[in-house]
């Protein structure tokens, strides 16, 4: 008899139908709800919409600025001039609205190299400084300006960089840091001031100290440019902010002394700070943990960091305030 | 938005060395006499200060 081999009609049903199921599985691997294709495709849009959200929020502020302006609505001429000249050029102010694109360049026209450089020392506790260590800011090539403000009646129009004017964080430590913070910013802003249409006549001012310093008033001039302040953005929001509404847990820095609480003035030698001084901090024991966290914010002429949102742990305080163990150092909180 | 900075303060977990991370931005004023002629093929205004 003759041997025959081959497959079984059983076996070969059994593979076609293994291999179906492995198909299936691998097409669902790739490219089903959960694959490989269908979630890298989803990471993608995922960063994209990030990136979106972020220059969204910035063109919505812009946009609720332009609706808070009466009368600002994009009109190119004032009432009662004639028909608009076709060929220009215009005067910038009739021609932009809030939040429009500006091709300002802040290195335009600088023939001076020192006007593109700021040198932020680390400082002392009776010189300007971040508190952190020397850094020097030059111009970044990728900040947009945008329109921030317009007055028609003058021809003013201010800008806004679209982002910021540092390549990385412009970091700021401790006391010194906090104390010196509003000269930092505005000093190394004002290397974008010098650009060709740069309103250079201005003058800028800022104070250093805390709440409970002689505060000191130092003016930048010869520039057209200053850090924003939340002054700029409630203007253009037309909000008026209202402290007395509110109250607020308060600690705050100031220069060191070695008085204990009253006559605070400014040591002139260098300063370290240390737990056997007196800072001059007021402590509450109100904590809440029941408001919404505040920024940083430019008020009055100085730097807080409102929070309303602070818990102690460890005698430190977490997310928007913070007081050392040793107790110096702390924050205004304060709309 | 009310009552926030554009200067985005971000603050390290809090230690020893209490260390903000700040984003700075900045305000330019434009004289007013500045002039455009127009957009440029990005799509922002020109500056023409004579």
């Amino acid at each position: 008899m003759k041997s025959r081999k081959g497959i079984t009609l059983i076996a070969l049903v059994i593979t076609i139908i293994v291999l179906l199921i492995l198909t299936g599985i691998t097409i669902n691997l790739t490219i089903g709800e959960h694959g490989i294709l269908t979630m890298a495709k989803e990471s993608g849009k995922n960063y994209q919409n990030a990136a979106e959200y972020e220059q969204g929020a910035i063109g919505n502020f812009f946009n609720e600025a332009q609706n808070m302006i009466p009368g600002e609505n994009g009109n190119s001429n004032s009432e009662g001039e004639g028909p608009e000249d076709p060929v220009g050029p215009w005067r910038l102010a009739d021609k932009v609205n809030i939040g429009d694109y500006v091709a300002y360049d802040p290195t335009d026209g600088v023939t001076d190299p020192s006007k593109l450089s700021y040198t932020s020392p680390k400082g002392t506790g009776s010189s300007h400084g971040n508190g952190y260590q020397e850094k020097t800011i030059t111009p970044t090539s990728y900040a947009k300006w945008r329109v921030l403000s317009k007055d028609t009646t003058t021809g003013e129009v201010v800008l806004m960089s679209n982002g910021a004017v540092t390549s990385n964080y412009f970091q700021i430590q401790g006391t010194i840091g906090y104390l010196y913070l509003e000269q930092e910013l505005h000093s190394l802003c004002a290397i974008y001031g010098y650009g060709k249409g740069a309103d250079t006549t201005k003058t800028f001012t800022y104070q250093t100290g805390g709440p409970r310093d002689i505060l000191k008033t130092g003016t930048i001039t010869g520039s057209g440019a200053r850090s924003v302040t939340i002054e700029d953005i409630n203007r253009a929001l037309g909000y008026t902010p209202n402290p007395t509404e509110e109250t607020w847990d308060s600690r705050y820095a100031c220069f060191p002394t070695t008085a204990t609480e009253t006559g605070i003035s400014e040591q002139t030698a260098d300063v370290t700070l240390t737990t056997s001084k007196n800072y001059s901090y007021k402590h509450t024991d109100v904590i809440s943990s029941d408001h919404p966290l505040h920024d940083l914010i430019f008020q009055g002429g100085m730097y807080y960091i409102a929070s309303r949102t602070s818990y102690i742990e460890n005698n430190r305080y977490y997310l928007g305030t913070f007081i050392q163990s040793s107790n110096y150092g702390g924050i205004i909180a304060r709309i | 938005m009310h009552g926030y900075n554009l200067a985005e303060a971000q603050w390290a977990t809090v230690g020893e060395n209490d260390t903000w991370m700040m984003v700075p931005r900045a305000v330019v004023y434009l004289k007013p006499t500045v002039k455009t002629n127009g957009k440029n093929e990005e799509g922002a205004w020109t500056i023409i200060d004579e």
